[in-house]
């Protein structure tokens, strides 16, 4: 992993305009309606450092932390519509990643705990495919359709780095060499598959007819 | 129904982690504590950064700008 100091978050990136610097939060805000570039890239800089900072002080972790972070900037840029400027946007914006980040901390524990209450016997060795009945054989099969639509939710390349690690058995570093991807991004992306199929195998794994 | 082709998780997560305007309570010690994140000795990814900056741009020009319907 890379050394992580703060120096490098600090320096002006080249597509900041030094320019803007002066214009408060709202007036910025005005610029991206128009959809003016630097106004957004100047409040992006802005925030990334102050969202990041703050999600990784409580996770520490940085798979989760770009998970989260994403969350909150798409749940910011999603809703700058129906900002009304009743907050600041610095209280508003801070009141989104407060939230996202609690959801995700709930939703892991939440999670965690569905793991704990998995019942050991679903984890014994079952039998082969070919021996089972036809009922077993429908659920496994209604299972194996329901992850598969849950892949098909995702970005090509993400359903690609989960089979590539789990069916192909390649390890992180193997899948960022051939993705051209960070080893960040992939272990995010595929905390993110997980995270959809443990939450939905508390579905999957119902008793039939319930 | 059957609970297996359930989608429950169509949703897009973004969406409960909005905050309404007028229900936002937030303390001055809380600000000051985000403030502060800045100090954080922490860098992201570069390429998470700009990966995320593009996407981001990608949105805000398709929903907001030149780029959206004229409607």
């Amino acid at each position: 992993m890379l050394p992580r100091t703060s120096d490098a978050n600090r320096s002006v990136p080249k597509t900041a305009s030094s320019s803007l610097r002066h214009l408060s939060d709202e007036e910025l805000l005005e610029g991206i309606r128009r959809s003016e570039q630097a106004h957004f890239n100047e409040l992006y800089e802005r925030y990334f450092s102050r969202i990041y900072g703050f999600v990784y002080t409580r996770l520490r972790n940085h798979a989760d932390a770009e998970e989260i972070v994403q969350e909150t900037f798409t749940a910011v840029f999603r809703s700058l519509g129906s900002f009304r400027g009743q907050s600041s946007l610095l209280s508003w914006i801070y009141g989104i990643a407060k939230n996202t980040v609690n959801n995700a901390m709930r939703r892991s524990r939440t999670a965690g705990q569905r793991m704990d209450a998995i019942d050991p016997e679903l984890l014994s060795p079952r039998p082969s495919i070919a021996t089972i009945g036809p009922d077993e054989q429908l659920n496994l099969r209604r299972f194996a359709d329901s992850i598969n639509d849950r892949l098909e939710s995702l970005a090509e390349w993400q359903s690609e780095v989960f089979l590539m690690r789990h069916v192909e058995d390649l390890s992180i570093r193997e899948i960022c060499e051939r993705t051209s991807r960070s080893s960040d991004a992939i272990r995010s992306s595929l905390y993110r598959v997980k995270r959809l199929l443990i939450e939905d195998s508390g579905v999957a794994l119902a008793p039939a007819g319930s | 129904m059957d609970v297996l082709s359930r989608s429950k998780l169509q949703s897009d997560p973004s969406d409960e982690n909005a905050v309404d305007e007028s229900d936002l309570e937030v303390s001055p010690e809380e600000l000051r504590e985000f403030l502060a994140a800045d100090l954080v000795e922490v860098q992201a990814s570069p390429h998470f950064k700009e990966r995320l900056r593009g996407k981001l741009w990608r949105f805000v020009r398709s929903n907001y700008g030149r780029d959206s319907s004229s409607s």
